[in-house]
């Protein structure tokens, strides 16, 4: 289909808007509701251009312009709002006329008319659209020279979101958010005209992602509590990264103030989060900042009753030194969190080979790992039939609950140009009515999904599993949607992914016999990956249940075993639990601070950036497997991201060290598979651990204590 | 070369003996200030309500080409405000010697809340002694670290070595008047102006 | 007890560990050095000019004892460092300071040598303290020529040993002895 816009003739797929076109042409177009991944409404009418198409007369030919022997262009009478309007062959756009200057700074004046102004207390300044398109294609002046609207300045929305009515522009950005994205409607305009307000009908925003309207809201009236005034946007340090609270890996900017984490804000990535974000991945980073450590500690007087005092990472290695020397290598036990890094993890694995060592592990995880290719995502929101066993999504994935909405929808998803997706793409309509047919949920509490399912019973996703196996009679219905469905994807829960290989085994039993896909929730946020490296026990080595070692080295892990009396190295931020216990305290790097590649649930690997946080004398746990190997006077195989990197290079012919905006999906085909692995263990994690509680975050203060163990977890 | 010439040079050279010495003998004299010289800067207050003006945006933290100014904002507690509006800076810092006294934080201030001075005595013997924050810029603060600090030490008060018409932006800024004094050594001591009540808000 | 010839080996800071008191000679010798301050020009920007306007008729600096600057810093006590320092003139300086004779202080005048100033970039050292012990730093761009006089002052009062810092610790009357 082609378009003219302002003379440049541009070749466009059908269906595409007019704004679309105008930014294909390469040129611009201001505009404030329109939001990629919502339904275009035309509220704000700021992308005004003119536009004209030829018409067809009853011959059915074009009409014909008399003078040039073209087809006759019939303009449109007034200048459109090009985001609510259909391109169409052979239309001619005028984006950057003085009448449509004229009629977007006109349209400005209108939306400024109300609008305080008050940009220099105003959080978002600095990053608004409204400050941004009024300094490009504003008069720069108004008329109005009467009372403007005064409203509420201060509303908290909720706890993590305030509201300034004043600022509001009336885009509707947001209420089509939670209409159209989670499905929740939390919030809708209320009064007419010039009266306008956003507001909430309940106390608070009922809703695990009401954080997302503060990104999509074009001017300041939607604010990040969390971060108000802790600094100005030109200031802050952005660090495009990826979070690790949960296996979606969404990608987010962390921007970072003085060394310390302020702000956490959705990033685009169209296959994982499109651009949403969790409140828990979004708000839940305030723990980071409170009483963190940030230099390595040694006990006073050597023992454990003596107080921790701050020493040198050398005082430290030699304190290691001295007290591993009594200790026979292949008795120094490695252990884990489950959310390091790739290439942290390679460095354990590695490590503990040159070491002898066969205690190694990492938690939370399963016993066991599905062999199988799990969907991605976007397969995910475009399946048609879902069902979902023993699993609280909203809890273990939250984003992948955003994806299973889509689903809902139609898996309907914005097209993709050169100058990225569709600003307005028309096919997206408003109030989607919901085909909850496609969404089948058990598990054995109620959760958020049990109320979007078109089929959700109260019953324990293993029991459903092994009657979905049988065949039971009771769930003919499930296997007609099944049968007729032509991409149909079965999520597995921590409920029953914990359950071992037996259980597992059934699941790809019926995922097979179905032409299904398997989608196992990670046990934690890099496990996917932490599975297919040698991390678990092996041999007769110690789990990080038994802990039967001389020595030990904890990293960022809650507990350990309470009759553990071996000397205890704890890797950690805070002084944890475990903390408590150590004979050492070696200081760590969160993951907003590190390097390296995380793998989330789809087998997609993404790469995280370290973000500008003064972490003092931090290491990750390559660094501080360095110092083991100091200590040890051993040289660590892979003492680096870059070392790692090249490992990977081998085992997977991937560069892991420059891999696309979006990550891409790791084949792990030829690589030893987590199954293999896991036959050697000997003990099971019944526990299931969920990374961190959205709702516990929602409505209530979260004391940083409380924060820690929604994020850093341990076994619960 | 004649005797003319070289009694016309020596005429020029002994008539300046009679004349009254262009020295201004600055500590015992005032230095004569213009008012629109930059110095120290001074963060002013309403009138009236007394509130600081400051909101604590930090555009002039954008605006300083030295990277002077540092300022952290935070949350006005409704019931006894800092500034108007919901915004004030909690901290407040000028390093004065980054700062170049361009002025370009008074010109970015949208409320006119930092104005530069005609306080130029700085001098100071520690580096980490230069940051001024909140409370020694604030209006009614007389004098640089150095010189209160020798006022507190001396127990005299704090003596302003210049003159000037205040401008108009110093919004309740008022420099110690006029002082007299003969000894150079200790002449700080006869100044009968009080720097406490000089600038203060009612 | 130390012998009589370590009076004239050994300096007054280590006479003074020893047990040594020196009082009255002591006052007399600092104020004879704070009235006769005589700098050794490093000229280096436009904090030059003010500088040396700071010793013309209208100002002059003559009135401390301070009028003589010399290009030789081998008869000079105090280096007033007057504009940004460049890391190439930086060994120049330090060897200037190192030819002057003991007791001996600077100067920092002005923002570019007492912090960089607005140069914040590779090539101007970022605080000349770094290259030789500051005893006054002197804010200002340029600092007008009162405030070097004052600045002259507060030297004069640290010379005599009156010098205190923001933390109310009494500085010593000469930073570092050289020999």
């Amino acid at each position: 289909m082609k378009v003219t816009v302002d003379g440049r003739t541009i070749e466009v797929p059908t269906g595409t808007s007019a704004i679309d076109a105008v930014f294909a042409a390469g040129l611009d177009v201001p505009y404030f509701c329109s939001q990629p991944y919502l339904s275009p409404i035309g509220a704000c009418r700021m992308c005004l251009v003119e536009a004209g198409s030829p018409r067809k007369g009853p011959d059915g030919t074009l009409i014909l312009d008399e003078k040039t022997g073209q087809p006759k262009i019939f303009w449109f009478p007034k200048p459109q709002a090009s985001c609510t309007l259909m391109a169409s062959e052979g239309m001619v756009i005028v984006s950057q006329s003085a009448s449509v200057k004229k009629a977007q700074a006109g349209m400005m004046e209108f939306t400024l008319i109300n609008h305080p102004l008050d940009c220099p207390t105003c959080d978002k300044g600095g990053a608004c659209e409204l400050q941004d398109r009024a300094y490009e294609y504003g008069y720069g002046d108004s008329r109005f020279e009467f009372d403007r609207r005064h409203a509420d300045k201060h509303y908290n929305l909720s706890e993590n979101v305030v509201l300034d009515q004043e600022r509001c522009i009336h885009c509707k950005r947001c209420v089509r958010y939670f209409e159209e994205v989670p499905g929740e409607e939390v919030l809708d305009f209320i009064e007419r005209g010039s009266y306008t307000f956003i507001d909430s009908a309940e106390e608070g925003l009922p809703s695990n992602f009401s954080g997302n309207i503060t990104d999509i809201c074009p001017v300041g009236a939607l604010l990040d509590n969390v971060s108000r005034f802790r600094g100005r946007n030109w200031e802050y340090d952005h660090t495009a990264t990826v979070c690790t609270a949960c296996s979606v890996g969404c990608s987010i900017t962390v921007d970072a103030r003085n060394g310390q984490l302020e702000r956490i804000q959705g990033r685009e990535n169209y296959q994982v989060n499109q651009t949403w974000l969790c409140d828990g991945g979004r708000f839940g980073h305030t723990w980071l900042r409170h009483e963190r450590i940030t230099t390595p500690m040694i006990r006073e007087g050597g023992t454990r009753a003596g107080a921790w005092v701050p020493a040198t990472w050398d005082e430290a290695i030699r304190l290691i030194r001295g007290k591993l020397g009594e200790i026979s290598s292949k008795n120094i036990g490695l252990y884990s969190h489950a959310d390091i890094t790739l290439e942290e993890g390679l460095a354990l694995e590695r490590f503990a080979a040159q070491l002898g060592t066969d205690s190694v592990d990492h938690a939370p995880r399963y016993s066991s790992a599905s062999t199988l290719v799990p969907p991605t995502l976007l397969e995910v929101s475009q399946a048609d039939f879902v069902l979902v066993l023993g699993a609280d999504v909203h809890e273990e994935a939250p984003v992948l609950a955003l994806r299973l909405e889509e689903m809902l929808k139609g898996g309907l998803l914005p097209a993709r140009y050169e100058h990225g997706t569709a600003i307005a793409d028309l096919r997206m309509p408003e109030r989607v009515v919901r085909q909850r047919h496609k969404l089948v949920v058990f598990s054995s509490k109620s959760n958020l999904l049990h109320g979007k399912a078109g089929l959700a019973a109260e019953i324990s996703g293993a029991s459903a599993l092994h009657d979905l196996l049988a065949g039971s009679a009771a769930f003919a219905d499930i296997f007609k949607s099944l049968e007729a469905a032509q991409k149909p994807i079965v999520i597995l829960g921590a409920e029953v992914a914990c359950l071992g290989r037996a259980v597992l085994q059934e699941a790809e039993t019926l995922v097979q016999k179905y032409n299904a896909k398997l989608l196992v929730l990670p046990a934690a946020s890099n496990s996917s990956g932490l599975s297919h490296l040698q991390l678990v026990p092996r041999g007769k080595g110690s789990s990080l249940q038994a802990m039967q070692v001389g020595a030990a080295l904890v990293s960022r892990l809650e507990q350990v075993p309470a009759d553990f009396a071996g000397f205890l190295m704890v890797h950690d931020t805070h002084l944890t639990e475990a903390a408590t216990r150590a004979d050492v305290f070696l200081p760590a790097v969160s993951s907003y601070e590190k390097r390296g590649t995380f793998i989330n649930l789809e087998g997609r690997a993404l790469t995280l950036r370290g973000a500008a946080i003064d972490a003092g004398e931090s290491v990750d746990l390559m660094g501080v497997i360095g110092a083991l190997g100091d200590a040890l006077n051993l040289k660590p195989e892979i003492r680096g991201v870059r070392s790692a990197q090249r490992e990977f290079q081998k085992r997977l012919n991937i560069d892991l060290s420059s891999l696309p905006d979006e990550g891409q999906i790791i084949n792990w085909s030829g690589t030893s598979s987590a199954a293999t692995f896991s036959a050697a263990t000997s003990s099971v994690h019944s526990s299931v651990t969920t990374m961190w509680k959205p709702n516990m975050l929602r409505g209530k203060n979260v004391v940083p204590q409380q924060a820690r163990e929604l994020f850093v977890g341990g076994d619960d | 070369m004649g005797v003319m010439e070289i009694a016309k040079g020596m005429g020029i050279t002994l008539s300046k003996l009679f004349q009254k010495p262009v020295t201004i003998c600055y500590p015992e004299q005032p230095a004569q200030l213009k008012a629109r010289f930059r110095g120290r800067h001074v963060l002013t207050r309403h009138p009236g309500t007394g509130l600081e003006k400051c909101i604590g945006c930090s555009l002039c933290a954008a605006a300083c080409p030295a990277y002077a100014i540092y300022v952290e904002a935070a949350e006005n507690d409704p019931k006894s405000p800092h500034s108007p509006g919901e915004r004030y800076a909690s901290v407040y810092e000028i390093n004065m010697l980054r700062c170049i006294f361009c002025g370009m934080c008074e010109e970015a201030c949208p409320t006119g809340a930092i104005v530069l001075g005609n306080e130029f005595e700085l001098a100071d013997y520690r580096y980490g002694d230069f940051v001024y924050g909140k409370e020694d810029m604030m209006v009614g603060t007389q004098g640089s670290k150095l010189q209160r600090r020798e006022a507190r030490t001396s127990g005299k008060p704090v003596v302003m070595g210049f003159e000037v018409s205040v401008r108009e932006e110093l919004e309740g800024v008022k420099y110690a008047p006029d002082r007299r004094v003969s000894d150079g050594e200790s002449n700080r001591a006869s100044n009968p102006a009080n720097p406490e009540s000089a600038g203060r808000k009612a | 007890m130390p012998e009589l010839l370590d009076l004239f080996t050994k300096d007054v800071q280590e006479l003074e560990n020893e047990g040594f008191l020196f009082t009255t000679l002591e006052k007399l010798l600092s104020w004879g050095r704070a009235n006769s301050l005589w700098p050794a020009t490093f000229g280096l920007a436009c904090c030059a000019i003010e500088m040396m306007s700071s010793t013309d008729g209208r100002n002059d600096l003559a009135r401390f004892g301070s009028e003589v600057f010399r290009a030789s810093p081998r008869q000079a006590d105090v280096m007033i460092v007057a504009g940004r320092l460049s890391k190439k003139m930086a060994p120049v300086m330090r060897r200037v300071w190192e030819q002057m004779p003991d007791p001996k202080w600077v100067i920092s005048m002005g923002a570019c040598a007492s912090s960089g100033g607005m140069f914040n970039n590779y090539a101007v050292v970022q605080n000349v303290d770094s290259v030789v012990p500051v005893d006054v730093f002197v804010p200002g761009c340029p600092p007008r020529p009162e405030a070097l006089i004052y600045a002259i002052m507060q030297l004069q009062k640290k010379v005599k040993g009156q010098a205190i810092d923001e933390g109310l610790v009494k500085l010593p009357m000469v930073e570092a002895w050289k020999r």
